[in-house]
C-alpha cells in the first residue's frame, strides 16, 4: 500500500474516528436528557395521580361520614340492635349511593355481613372484609362486580348507635374516566390495569404468542413484573418495527391497604421525539462522516503532495533504472531527509552509469580480445598451410627447377584451397555482424518446423553418412503466432544441424511444438552423447564451441534471434542423456498489434 | 230496680243494633282493582285453574258452569283490551246477586301506583307482590295473602345433569327467602309446595357449594351460561342476580340477560290455580310445554312423577311465593284464599258518608 493511501486512510479513520465520538457523546448526553426529562415527567404524573387520589379520597370519607351520620342510617342501626330484620333494607345502599354520588355503598353487619350493596345487590349475605379498615385513611380497594373486577377508592366509617355497629362502606371508581382528570402533557398516556385475585398468566406458549400482537406480549410481561417485583419498572415497547412508534413505559403497582398489588398504572412516554432527534444526530453524523472523509482526501492529498512527491519520484526513477535507463536523476527540492533520499539516488545512478560503462568497456575488450583470439585461430590454420607451400615453391625454384613447375601446380591448387577457406571464414563473420531486424508476421510454427524437417530429410538418410530418425510432435491446437519466418527458420536450421553434429554415429531427433498460458514452445532434443554443466552454461557465448571445426556462433545467432522476438531459450542437457533446446516465443494479443504494424 | 235493668237492657239492644248496621253488608258501590298484568281478551270459561292468574280470576267471576246458565256473578260491561275491564253485577244469578254494583279493573298498572292509588284510597284492591309483603305489612297495609302458590324455578334449555345439579346445589335459597321475600313463601326443591303435597321437604333445598363445585368439574360445559328473566320483573331481576352470584362461588359462570332470543336457560314463575297437586302437577307440565302426568291417587306416585317431570323438564325449582293483595279500608267481606283467587260474591263496600 503507497503511503499516500495509507495517509489517506490514517486521516480517513483519525476524523471518522472523532466524528464516531462526537456523536456518541451527543448521543448520550442526548439520551441521559430524555430520560431524566422522562423520568420528571412520570413523576410528575405520578403525583398528579397520588394527589387526585387523595383528593377522590377525602370527598368519599367526606361522603361516606354523611352517611353515616344520616338519620336513615342510624335508624337502621338502631334497629339492628333491637331485632335485626336485614331484609328490609336490602336495598337501602343504591337510592343512598345516588343521593351521595358513591359507585360503592355497602352496609355491612359488625360480623361483615354485608346487608345492602348498591354496586351488586345480589351481594347481600356476602363477607365483606374492609371493615377492618373502618376510621383509617381512604384506601385502594378492589370489588368484584358482576360484570368483573374494579378499582376505587374507598372509605369506611362504623355507626356507633346501639349495641352493634354498623359499618358504612363507600367509594369511588378508579378508572379510565378516573385518568381522564389527569393532564398529561403530549406524547404521554395513560393505562389502568385492574388486577383480579388470579393474577394474569404469563403468555408463553408459542401458538398463544403468536396469536398476541408483540407489543401485548411485552406489556403482560411487564405486568409480570411488576407483581412479582412489587416495584415499579421500566422498559421500551415498539409495536412495530418503526422506533419512533415505540414507548417508554413505566408500570408503577398500585396497592391496597394490605399491601397486595391491585392495579398496575401503567404511564407510556412516546419515544418518537427522542428517536427523531437521534435520526436527526444520526443523519448530522453522517453529513459530518461525509465531509470528514472529502476532508480527508484534500488534507491527505495536500500532505501526500508535500511530502510522498519526492518519495514516488525516486520511486518513478528506480523503475527508470530497472527498465535500463541508468542515468535518470531526480530533483532535489528539499534539504531534509526526502531530499538527502534523492541526492544519495541522484549518486547512486551516477555510480551505475559509470560501472556500466567500465563494465562495457571491459566486455568490449574481452570481446575483442576473444574476436582476435578466435581470428588467430581460424587464420593460423589456413596460414600455415600457406607458408608451407610457398616455402615448397621457393626451394623448389632453388633446388629442381625441373620440378618446379609441378610443384607449382600443386602449389597453386593447395593456396587457392586454403584461400578459399579464409574466405569462407570470414563470410562466417560477416553474415553474424550483418543479422537483420525481424519483419513481423503470422507464422504457423508447426508448418514453419514441418518444412525445416523436408529440408533435411535428404541428409538425415544420405548414403554413408550416419542414419538419424526425424520425428515431429505437433500441438496442432497451436495458434499462429507473429514472427520472422526467415529468421525462425535460420534459427531452427541452426538447432538442427547442431544436434546433427551431436550424434556422429546417428540417434534419433524429435522437433516438438507445444503451448502453455502465454508462449508457442518449440523444442529440439537429439539422442547424442549430451553436455555438462558447464558447457551448458557457455553455450551461448559467441565464438565459443565444443566442436572441432565449429566457429562458436550458430547457437549465438539463435539466442540472438529469440531474443529479437522477444522470446527465451533455454537447454537441458546430461551426459549420455541428449541434449533439448527449448525456445519459448510470446503468443500474446499485444505483441501481435505489431503484426498489423 | 226493674226500670234500671230496662234501662240497661235498652242502651245494650241500642248498641247492640249499631254494631250490626255497620258490620251488616251494604248492596251497592264499585270495587276498584288495579293489576299489573293485563289480558288483550275477554278469557274464555276454561281459564279458570289456568296458568294466566288474571284471567283465571275473571273468568271465575263472569263464568259459572255448574249453575243455570253458566254465567257468573258479573257480567262484561266494557273492555278495553290491556287497559281497563268493567264489570257489573249479574241481578239474575243463581247463587244470588252480588253486593257490588259493578268492578273497574285497571289493568298493567305499575305497583309503585298501584300502592300510592291504595294509600291515596283511589283504588281498593291492588297486586302485592310477595317481596314487599313484609314492608306492607309494617306499614299497616291491610293484605289478602294466599299459600305459596306460585313456583320460582330455573329452566334449562337442554340437558346437563351435572351442570343443573351443580347450580341446585349453589344457590343459597335461604338467603333469597330471608332477604328478598322477607321471609314470604318457601325455599324448595320441588315443583309443588309442602303445604299442598307433604313431601316436598324431600326435595333437599339446602346449599353445597362442594359438592356443587365437584359437579361442575365434572361437566363439560365450559362456556357461561345465560339466564333470562322478566325485565318487568324486580323479584325475578333480584333472583336471578342472586343465582348468579351464588353459582360463581360453585365455578359456575352465569350472565343474568333480558335480552337474549336463545338463552340457556330461563327464570320462570308459575302460578298453580289450584291446591289439588295434580291439578297443579299438570298446570305446571303445561306452563312449561309438557304433558300431563298420569293420574294416580298415591302420594307415592305423586312424588314419582314430579321427581320425573322435575327432572324431564331439566327444572331447578327455587321458591314457592305467596299470592298476596293489598285492600282498601272499605273492603268488607274479602274471604282468604288458599289459592289467591279473588272471592268476591260476599265483598261489599262500606259506604262511608
Amino acid at each position: 500500500m503507497s503511503f499516500r493511501r495509507r495517509l489517506l486512510l490514517l486521516v480517513t479513520l483519525v476524523l471518522f474516528l472523532a466524528v464516531g465520538g462526537v456523536s456518541a457523546v451527543v448521543w448520550s448526553i442526548v439520551r441521559r436528557s430524555f430520560e431524566r426529562a422522562e423520568r420528571e415527567r412520570t413523576a410528575a404524573l405520578v403525583a398528579q395521580f397520588q394527589k387526585e387520589f387523595e383528593r377522590r379520597g377525602s370527598e368519599v370519607a367526606e361522603r361516606v361520614a354523611g352517611i353515616a351520620t344520616s338519620e336513615s342510617v342510624n335508624r337502621m342501626a338502631l334497629e339492628f340492635s333491637r331485632a335485626p330484620d336485614y331484609s328490609l333494607y336490602v336495598n337501602e345502599a343504591q337510592p343512598a349511593a345516588a343521593t351521595h354520588q358513591l359507585d360503592f355503598l355497602e352496609f355491612v353487619t359488625a360480623d361483615g355481613t354485608i346487608i345492602s350493596s348498591a354496586q351488586w345487590p345480589a351481594r347481600f349475605g356476602y363477607k365483606e372484609a374492609a371493615t377492618a379498615e373502618a376510621g383509617r385513611a381512604p384506601f385502594l380497594k378492589r370489588e368484584e362486580l358482576p360484570s368483573g373486577w374494579a378499582l376505587g377508592v374507598f372509605s369506611v366509617q362504623e355507626v356507633k348507635v346501639g349495641d352493634q355497629p354498623l359499618f358504612v362502606v363507600g367509594g369511588t371508581r378508579i378508572d379510565d374516566e378516573f385518568l381522564k382528570t389527569l393532564v398529561l402533557p403530549a406524547g404521554m398516556r395513560t393505562k389502568l390495569v385492574r388486577m383480579g385475585p388470579a393474577h394474569l398468566e404469563p403468555i408463553s406458549e408459542p401458538q398463544q404468542r403468536a396469536q398476541v400482537p408483540p407489543a401485548q406480549v411485552k406489556e403482560a410481561e411487564l405486568l409480570l413484573r411488576v407483581l412479582r417485583e412489587r416495584k415499579p419498572v421500566t422498559d421500551v415497547i415498539e409495536p412495530s418495527s418503526d422506533p419512533a412508534e415505540g414507548e417508554t413505559v413505566h408500570a408503577i403497582p398500585l396497592t391496597g391497604a394490605d399491601g397486595d398489588v391491585l392495579g398496575v398504572l401503567f404511564v407510556a412516554n412516546s419515544r418518537r421525539a427522542y428517536v427523531d432527534l437521534e435520526r436527526h444526530i444520526g443523519s448530522a453524523a453522517l453529513v459530518a462522516a461525509g465531509l470528514g472523509i472529502l476532508l480527508a482526501i484534500v488534507v491527505s492529498g495536500w500532505a501526500a503532495g508535500r511530502v510522498t512527491r519526492p518519495v514516488e519520484q525516486v520511486a518513478e526513477a528506480a523503475r527508470e533504472v530497472a527498465a535500463g535507463h541508468w542515468d535518470t536523476q531526480v530533483a532535489v527540492t528539499s534539504h531534509d531527509d526526502i531530499g538527502e533520499l534523492a541526492e544519495n539516488f541522484n549518486r547512486m545512478t551516477r555510480e551505475l552509469v559509470g560501472q556500466r560503462d567500465r563494465a562495457l568497456q571491459a566486455e568490449r575488450v574481452a570481446a575483442w580480445r576473444e574476436l582476435a583470439r578466435r581470428l588467430a585461430h581460424e587464420l593460423k590454420n589456413p596460414l600455415f598451410p600457406l607458408q608451407i607451400t610457398i616455402e615448397n615453391l621457393t626451394r623448389a625454384r632453388q633446388q629442381s627447377p625441373e620440378q618446379f613447375d609441378e610443384v607449382f601446380r600443386e602449389s597453386t591448387t593447395t593456396l587457392l584451397a586454403e584461400l578459399s577457406n579464409l574466405k569462407e571464414i570470414i563470410g562466417r563473420f560477416s553474415d553474424f555482424s550483418k543479422m537483420p531486424q525481424p519483419h513481423f508476421q503470422p507464422v504457423d510454427v508447426n508448418e514453419l518446423v514441418r518444412r525445416g524437417l523436408k529440408i533435411f530429410e535428404a541428409q538425415f538418410r544420405a548414403a554413408g553418412h550416419p542414419q538419424i530418425e526425424a520425428r515431429m510432435e505437433a500441438d496442432e491446437t497451436l495458434p499462429r503466432i507473429a514472427a520472422d519466418p526467415e529468421l525462425l527458420h535460420r534459427a531452427l536450421s541452426n538447432l538442427i544441424l547442431n544436434a546433427m553434429d551431436a550424434m556422429p554415429s546417428g540417434g534419433m531427433l524429435t522437433l516438438r511444438t507445444r503451448q502453455d498460458e502465454s508462449n508457442a514452445i518449440l523444442e529440439v532434443s537429439d539422442s547424442g552423447s549430451g553436455l555438462t554443466a558447464e558447457e551448458c552454461e557457455r553455450l551461448f557465448t559467441p565464438y565459443y564451441t565444443s566442436k572441432q571445426h565449429g566457429t562458436g556462433l550458430g547457437l549465438a545467432i539463435v539466442q540472438s534471434v529469440v531474443t529479437d522476438h522477444k522470446g527465451r531459450i533455454a537447454v537441458e542437457s546430461a551426459p549420455g542423456k541428449g541434449t533439448t533446446f527449448r525456445i519459448e516465443l510470446p503468443k500474446s494479443s499485444e505483441y501481435r498489434v505489431g503484426i498489423s504494424e | 230496680m226493674r226500670s234500671r235493668w230496662l234501662a240497661v237492657s235498652s242502651v245494650l239492644l241500642c248498641a247492640a243494633l249499631a254494631a250490626r248496621a255497620e258490620t251488616r253488608p251494604h248492596y251497592g258501590g264499585t270495587l276498584r282493582v288495579e293489576t299489573q298484568a293485563s289480558i288483550g281478551t275477554l278469557p274464555t270459561p276454561d281459564a279458570a285453574g289456568g296458568s294466566n292468574a288474571l284471567a283465571g280470576q275473571i273468568a271465575n267471576l263472569i263464568y259459572d258452569p255448574g249453575r243455570g246458565d253458566g254465567k257468573g256473578p258479573f257480567r262484561v260491561a266494557q273492555f278495553v283490551p290491556g287497559k281497563k275491564l268493567t264489570l257489573t253485577a249479574n241481578d239474575e244469578y243463581p247463587g244470588g246477586r252480588p253486593h257490588l254494583d259493578a268492578i273497574e279493573i285497571q289493568m298493567a298498572r305499575p305497583v309503585r301506583e298501584q300502592m300510592l292509588d291504595l294509600q291515596l284510597e283511589r283504588a281498593d284492591v291492588v297486586d302485592l307482590p310477595p317481596e314487599m309483603i313484609r314492608r306492607a305489612t309494617q306499614q299497616g297495609v291491610r293484605l289478602a295473602q294466599s299459600q305459596p302458590v306460585e313456583l320460582i324455578a330455573i329452566v334449562f334449555a337442554n340437558d346437563d345433569p351435572k351442570l343443573r345439579e351443580a347450580l341446585a346445589l349453589s344457590v343459597d335459597r335461604a338467603a333469597i327467602f330471608n332477604v328478598l321475600l322477607g321471609r314470604q313463601g318457601e325455599p324448595t326443591a320441588a315443583l309443588l309446595p309442602n303445604w299442598m303435597t307433604g313431601y316436598g321437604f324431600v326435595f333437599d333445598a339446602g346449599q353445597d357449594i362442594q359438592r356443587a363445585r365437584q359437579l361442575r368439574a365434572e361437566s363439560r360445559r365450559t362456556q357461561p351460561l345465560t339466564l333470562t328473566y322478566d325485565p318487568q320483573d324486580a323479584l325475578a331481576r333480584a333472583i336471578a342476580e342472586r343465582v348468579a352470584l351464588d353459582a360463581r362461588g360453585a365455578g359456575l359462570a352465569i350472565t343474568p340477560t333480558t335480552s337474549i332470543a336463545s338463552p340457556d336457560a330461563r327464570l320462570v314463575r308459575v302460578l298453580l290455580p289450584t291446591h289439588d297437586p295434580q291439578a297443579a302437577l299438570a298446570a305446571v307440565a303445561a306452563a312449561l310445554g309438557a304433558s300431563a302426568p298420569k293420574n294416580d291417587d298415591v302420594p307415592e306416585e305423586w312424588y314419582a312423577a314430579e321427581r320425573r317431570l322435575r327432572d324431564d323438564l331439566h327444572v331447578v325449582p327455587i321458591l314457592h311465593v305467596p299470592v298476596a293483595y293489598g285492600l282498601g279500608a272499605r273492603v268488607k267481606g274479602w274471604a282468604a284464599s288458599k289459592s289467591g283467587a279473588w272471592a268476591l260474591d260476599d265483598v261489599w263496600l262500606e259506604q262511608r258518608p
